[in-house]
C-alpha cells in the first residue's frame, strides 16, 4: 500500500440468498482523490458502500483504511463518514440536536458537540433551520443534513451515495464545491456514487464501473472517455444558401465524414477522427475560410462521460 | 476519533430526553392511571361487581399493575429498533463507532423508566385495595422486586424480538406473542400444576416461576422461604444481561430478518 492510500480494497464479493452482488471488487484510493463508483441499478454499487461502511460483512475479501482492516469495524467507522442511499433522520429531533448527538457518539463532549452542530449547519445553510424539527426538513435540507452529519468528525474517507439528490443547481453547486474542499483542503478521500454522470465527470479525479457486481471498467475520466470508439462531433453553422457548398467543402477532405443536420438546413455536422483531431478540425476550418464561407457559428461536442458510461455498460452487457 | 466509553450514556439520555420531554411517556402513565382508577373504583371497591376475597382481589391487582407494566416496556423496547428501521434511522446510529451492544443496551434502560414512573402511582392503589388484609407489606414489596424482575425479562424479550423483526408491528406481535406463550403455564388447572414435571418446568420458566412465588407469598409464605423459586428469572435475567451485548455487538444489522 502506498504512503497516501486511504482505502485499499481486495476482491471484495457479497451474495444475498445466492445471488451474486458484487464479486471480485478490488481498488485503491489515495489521499485527496474523489473516486466515481458507476453502474446501472443492480450493479452492486450500494452493496460496496455498505461493506466499506462496515454495515455488512464482506462474504469474501478485506479492505484496509490506511492501517486498519475491515475486521476492526469500530476503528473503521470513527474515520469514515457516510452518506447512506435514502437515509431516515429521528423526525422529532431538532437539525442541531441530531448532529449534536452524532457528535456525542463519535466521542465529542456536550458542547464540542453542540460547537461542531451550529458551524456544519451554517456550513451547509441550515442555520435558521437548525432549531426546527426535522420533520419539517424539506428532502433538499434533509439531504444537506445527511452530508454535514459525514463532516461531524472530520473523516478520512467520504462514502457518498448520491450527494446531489434533491438540490437545485446552486445548491449542486454549492454541496459539489463542499466535497472538493474535504478532499483538497482536508486530504480526505472520497468514494461518490451518482447517476448524474455530469456531476461524476465535474468533481470525479477517476471513476469505477460496476456491472452486475463486477468492475467493468477503471481509470481517470478521459481513460474512460477515450475507450470509446465513437468519434467528437463538430456542428458548423453556415448561410442556409450556401449549405451545400460547404457540404461539399467539407466532405472533399478525405479523414472526416460530413452530412447535413436533417433538422436544420443551415448546419453539418463532422464526425472528426480520434487521431489528429485538432489539426483535421484546422483544417475543415482552414478549407470552408479559403472557399469564402461565412462560418455563423463553430460549436465542437467532446464525447460524454454518459456516452462512454452507457457504451461500456452495453458491452458489458453483450 | 474514538466513540466515547460510556457511549451506552449517550444513547440512554437522549432517549430518556426525547421520552420523556416529547410527552410519550407521561401519556403513558397517564393512560395507566386512568385505568387504575377505573379499575379500583368499578372492580375492586365495589362490594357488587366485586366478588374475589380481598386477598385475591390484591394479588389481582398486583398483576395486573405488573401486566401494565410488561405491556408498556414491550411496547416501548418492540419500537426501539424495528421503529428506527420503519424509519430508516438505524443505519446512522450503525455507522457511528459505538458498539452495537451499548446502543440496545442505552435504548433498553430508557425504557425501564416508563416502570420507574409507574411505581409511585401503582402503590397508593395497591395499599387502597391490600387494607385490612395483612398483606399490604408483602405485595409493596412484590411488585418492587417481582414486578421489576418480571418487567426486566420482558423488555429484553422485546428488545430481542426488536431487533430482529423487519418492522414495528412484527415486533409488537412477536413480543406479545412469546410472553403470552411464556405465562401461559400459569392457566393450567392446580391438579396439572402439581405434577413434578410441570412443577418443574413451572420453576424453569422465568414468568410462572414469578407468578408462582408470588402467589406463594400472598398466600401467606414468608418472602425468603420460597425465595429459591426466584432462582430461574434472576439467572435467566443475568444470562440476559451478560450475553445481551455481544449477541448485539455482533448481530445487529440494518435488515431484521423476522418479517
Amino acid at each position: 500500500m502506498s504512503k497516501n492510500t486511504i482505502l485499499r480494497a481486495k476482491g471484495l464479493s457479497k451474495s444475498y440468498n445466492g445471488v451474486e452482488a458484487l464479486r471480485d471488487f478490488s481498488f485503491e484510493i489515495g489521499a485527496g482523490e474523489i473516486v466515481g463508483l458507476l453502474g446501472p441499478n443492480g450493479a452492486g454499487k450500494t452493496t460496496a458502500m455498505r461493506i466499506l461502511s462496515t454495515i455488512f460483512p464482506p462474504d469474501e475479501g478485506e479492505f484496509w483504511l490506511m492501517d486498519t482492516p475491515n475486521m476492526r469495524a469500530e476503528e473503521i467507522r470513527a474515520k469514515i463518514g457516510v452518506l447512506p442511499e435514502s437515509m431516515g433522520f429521528p423526525s422529532y429531533m431538532s437539525g442541531e440536536a441530531y448532529l449534536s448527538y452524532i457528535g456525542k457518539l463519535y466521542g465529542k463532549s456536550a458542547e464540542e458537540a453542540k460547537k461542531k452542530a451550529e458551524e456544519l449547519l451554517a456550513l451547509f445553510g441550515l442555520e435558521d433551520a437548525g432549531s426546527k424539527r426535522i420533520a419539517a426538513y424539506s428532502r433538499g435540507m434533509r439531504q444537506r443534513l445527511g452530508i454535514a452529519r459525514t463532516f461531524v468528525h472530520e473523516p478520512r474517507l467520504l462514502l457518498l451515495d448520491e450527494p446531489t439528490l434533491g438540490f437545485d443547481p446552486k445548491g449542486q453547486r454549492e454541496m459539489l464545491q463542499v466535497i472538493r474542499d474535504a478532499a483538497e483542503l482536508q486530504g480526505a478521500a472520497v468514494l461518490l456514487c451518482s447517476h448524474l454522470l455530469e456531476v461524476v465527470d465535474e468533481i470525479c479525479d477517476r471513476v469505477l464501473i460496476l456491472n452486475k457486481g463486477r468492475l467493468v471498467s477503471a481509470g481517470t475520466v478521459d481513460e474512460i472517455k477515450a475507450k470509446v470508439p465513437s468519434a467528437p462531433i463538430c456542428r458548423i453553422r453556415v448561410d442556409a444558401g450556401v449549405l451545400s457548398t460547404a457540404l461539399q467543402t467539407v466532405a472533399s477532405l478525405s479523414t472526416v465524414e460530413a452530412q447535413a443536420n436533417p433538422k436544420r438546413d443551415d448546419e453539418i455536422q463532422v464526425a472528426i477522427p480520434v487521431q489528429n483531431g485538432e489539426a483535421t478540425v484546422n483544417h475543415i476550418l482552414y478549407s470552408l475560410i479559403q472557399a469564402n464561407i461565412k462560418i455563423e457559428s463553430f460549436n465542437r461536442e467532446s464525447v460524454r462521460l454518459s456516452d462512454a458510461f452507457l457504451t461500456m455498460i452495453e458491452e458489458a452487457q453483450a | 476519533m474514538k466513540a466515547k466509553k460510556d457511549g451506552w450514556l449517550v444513547v440512554l439520555t437522549t432517549e430518556l430526553k426525547y421520552l420523556w420531554l416529547r410527552g410519550q411517556a407521561p401519556l403513558l402513565l397517564l393512560i395507566f392511571s386512568l385505568f387504575m382508577s377505573a379499575y379500583i373504583i368499578l372492580l375492586a371497591l365495589d362490594p357488587e361487581m366485586n366478588v374475589l376475597s380481598p386477598e385475591k382481589m390484591t394479588n389481582a391487582t398486583l398483576q395486573i399493575t405488573i401486566l401494565s407494566g410488561i405491556v408498556m416496556v414491550v411496547l416501548l423496547n418492540a419500537n426501539a429498533i424495528s421503529g428506527e428501521r420503519d424509519q430508516r434511522s438505524l443505519e446512522s446510529l450503525l455507522l457511528t463507532p459505538l458498539p452495537r451492544g451499548e446502543i440496545v443496551i442505552g435504548k433498553l434502560l430508557a425504557s425501564l423508566s416508563i416502570w420507574l414512573g409507574m411505581l409511585p402511582i401503582s402503590i397508593p392503589y395497591l395499599l387502597l385495595v391490600a387494607r385490612g388484609t395483612g398483606v399490604a407489606n408483602q405485595v409493596v414489596a412484590l411488585l418492587l422486586t417481582t414486578g421489576s424482575l418480571l418487567v426486566a425479562i420482558s423488555a429484553g424479550i422485546g428488545m430481542l424480538i426488536s431487533s430482529v423483526a423487519h418492522s414495528n408491528l412484527v415486533s409488537f406481535t412477536a413480543s406479545f406473542a412469546t410472553i403470552l406463550l411464556l405465562a401461559a403455564p400459569n392457566q393450567l388447572p392446580p391438579s396439572v400444576k402439581e405434577i413434578p414435571l410441570a412443577k418443574f418446568f413451572i420453576m424453569l420458566n422465568p414468568i410462572t416461576a414469578i407468578a408462582n412465588y408470588q402467589a406463594s407469598i400472598l398466600d401467606g409464605a414468608t418472602l425468603f422461604a420460597e425465595a429459591f423459586s426466584l432462582l430461574s428469572p434472576i439467572i435467566f435475567l443475568t444470562a440476559l444481561a451478560l450475553w445481551m451485548p455481544k449477541y448485539f455487538n455482533r448481530r445487529l444489522s440494518l435488515e431484521g430478518g423476522l418479517k
